[in-house]
């Protein structure tokens, strides 16, 4: 089920931003805190799938939307909100990624994500007719863990762009303009992304776990 | 078209791009070719794998705490912004400052005897002793100006004597208001009203699973369930108030109730540190008073809202009352509560906690059929919760409470995504399992 298709992008015609960006640059917080509530999701989302860990994931959202609010007065409207509110969110989880790898790792943080008794499991499809047996919600979990887990193994950057593309729904052009770069090069990296990840999920794909 | 070509060719063909021959070639070749067929399957798979991965939802007060953030800068950048004032400021300040102190000093030697006293007693004054012939071009060399007062501090010498005994008085006017409030108001609200701040303090430390009725105490809530004394109170002024007061309660909330803290670890903590605690709920005397005339706690005292229940309440207000009356362990209470609110309000952001929490309720209340079947509701609505493992977990116990060993399944699976959960109850469960 291909669901929430519906709440990945917002209206395609105009920016459906424009007006609380532009109460938002005159000062008001609360059309920035409209903003945030539209986009928390997404911009959550993204910091989640990139660091692993929900915590970290929340400070580095938060982080996103502070610097967004500080460079509001710079946003001048020739792209959408959203698509930079995606490259600054992008930029931030690689850059924040980057930092972290510099930083020595505390051993109680090791391990693979997702496999702590502390980490929540994944959001996993919400089935669309009735609800799934216990059991069958387990092993999707199971599933939504070991889909994380390859994830985490692949770059930065594959990863980044499976997220944006599988996860956040954005067009080729979308992900062109948050990551600057061109589209041809959106199309090979997306492409080389997938077989990586295809590689990872083999031996699960050979148990046929994989719905 | 060669296998590699086509390989090659499977994103553009996962996402439309491909067309006219050359989709033409690619379908001929997946025919023909057993090998791509199956890579190509398998490509699918992955991708719609990560695509299930769906769109994860952040915490429930996570807008609040970026609004927080913003209208209230650093701590440094606050006093780094109290360091620089500019000189314009500054300087009226500080000159303001100066003078405010030397008027003070000069009016406190001049009004103050002992003060004056005290400084003349510093230097040998001839004005203590009976001198029957003083020097009269002899005044006391530390203090030449004072001369002239000395006449004036003999005659004011006795004064603060009877200055001692008016503290006296006023010490023992103390006691005797304080021992009238006494008799007004019993012992009885203030032990009632220490379970919760006391609760509150232990939350963070000590969540835990309700227990069934009639066993140890459940753990209590976190800090933000503190003012709960104040239901009335709270509902006059939470009411007419947006956001942020049921959202930090709603928060604080949501994260009691794991089956240990091993199941909530550190990056709770961490947000649960990232909030302030809750304001006390103002105007304390006017509960106390009320509640001076309920029984004693412990005796399954309600409180003075707990019997109107009326028709149609506010989102906040009925969440805010099912969410206190959890915290004060009034599980029937909270139960009732949280079923009207999902009745009113099915679509509300905090339908899945509330679902959550009643089955929560039911279980403490011993209530395993129907805390299973809630457990399951909220599962299937919500199988990505944060909670959900947890409602897996006491959906088992709830189960195996009732002799259906299907929970058996359940509760293996929660404890294996959570072993460190494993506690007693789950250990002395699992015994009867086959």
């Amino acid at each position: 089920v291909q669901g929430g298709e519906t709440e990945k992008r917002p209206a395609d015609a105009a920016d459906p931003d424009s007006r609380l960006v532009e109460r938002a640059k005159a000062g008001d917080v609360r059309a920035f805190e409209a903003l945030v509530r539209r986009y928390e999701r997404w911009v959550f989302t993204l910091a989640l799938r990139m660091v692993g860990d929900r915590g970290e994931a929340e400070d580095v959202a938060q982080d996103v939307f502070l610097k967004a609010y500080a460079g509001l007065s710079g946003f001048r409207g020739s792209s959408r909100f959203s698509t930079w509110l995606y490259a600054i969110a992008s930029h931030h989880c690689l850059n924040h990624l980057a930092a972290r790898a510099r930083r020595p790792v505390p051993e109680s943080t090791l391990g693979p994500p997702g496999s702590g008794a502390d980490d929540p499991p994944g959001p996993i499809e919400r089935a669309a007719d009735g609800a799934p047996r216990p059991d069958e919600l387990l092993e999707r979990q199971e599933t939504a863990r070991q889909v994380q887990e390859a994830l985490q193994a692949l770059t930065e950057d594959h990863r980044l762009i499976l997220v944006l593309r599988e996860i956040q729904g954005l067009s080729y052009e979308e992900i062109a303009a948050a990551i600057g770069v061109e589209v041809g090069t959106v199309r090979s990296r997306l492409h080389r992304a997938r077989m990586a990840l295809k590689l990872g999920l083999r031996s699960l794909m050979a148990d046929g776990s994989v719905p | 078209m060669t296998c590699i070509e086509a390989r090659d060719a499977f994103s553009d063909l996962y996402d439309g791009i491909l067309s006219g021959p050359a989709l033409t070639a690619m379908s001929r070749h997946l025919d023909e070719c057993q090998a791509c067929r199956e890579e190509w399957r398998a490509f699918r798979q992955t991708v719609q794998a990560v695509s299930r991965l769906g769109v994860d939802e952040p915490p429930p007060e996570f807008a609040s705490r970026v609004l927080a953030r913003i209208e209230r800068p650093s701590w440094w950048r606050r006093a780094a912004r109290l360091w620089v004032y500019p000189v314009s400021v500054k300087a009226p300040l500080h000159a303001a400052a100066l003078c405010a102190l030397l008027v003070a000093g000069w009016w406190m030697l001049r009004e103050t005897p002992e003060t004056e006293r005290a400084a003349r007693l510093d230097a040998p004054s001839p004005v203590t002793k009976p001198a029957p012939s003083p020097p009269p071009d002899a005044p006391p060399p530390s203090v030449p100006g004072k001369v002239g007062v000395s006449p004036r501090l003999k005659a004011e010498a006795p004064l603060p004597e009877p200055s001692v005994p008016a503290p006296d008085a006023k010490d023992k006017g103390v006691p005797e208001t304080k021992g009238d409030l006494r008799e007004t108001l019993p012992e009885a609200p203030a032990s009632k009203a220490a379970p919760p701040a006391d609760a509150g303090r232990a939350a963070p430390t000590l969540p835990g699973p309700p227990p069934p009725k009639g066993g140890a105490p459940p753990k209590a809530l976190a800090k933000g369930a503190a003012p709960s004394p104040a239901p009335e109170v709270l509902r006059q002024s939470a009411a007419p108030m947006p956001s942020p007061a049921p959202r930090a309660e709603e928060m604080q909330f949501s994260e009691k109730a794991l089956p240990r803290e091993t199941l909530r670890g550190e990056s709770a903590a961490r947000r649960r540190d990232a909030v302030e605690p809750a304001a006390p709920s103002q105007a304390p005397r006017r509960i106390e008073k009320p509640e001076a005339t309920l029984p004693p706690a412990g005796m399954g005292a309600t409180r003075p809202s707990a019997s109107r229940a009326p028709a149609a309440m506010p989102a906040d207000e009925r969440f805010s009352a099912a969410a206190t009356a959890f915290a004060a362990r009034e599980y029937a209470k909270s139960a009732e509560e949280f079923q009207s609110f999902l009745a009113e309000q099915p679509q509300d952001r905090r339908a899945a906690d509330a679902r959550f929490y009643l089955a929560e309720s039911l279980f403490a209340l011993g209530r395993h059929e129907e805390a299973a079947a809630a457990y399951a509701d909220f599962l299937k609505e919500r199988p990505d919760h944060r909670q959900a493992v947890t409602a897996l977990y006491r959906q088992g116990l709830a189960r195996l409470a009732r002799g259906d060993t299907a929970g058996c399944a359940l509760l293996k699976t929660a404890l294996e995504r959570a072993p460190r959960a494993a506690d007693a109850a789950a250990k002395e469960a699992l015994a009867n399992c086959p």
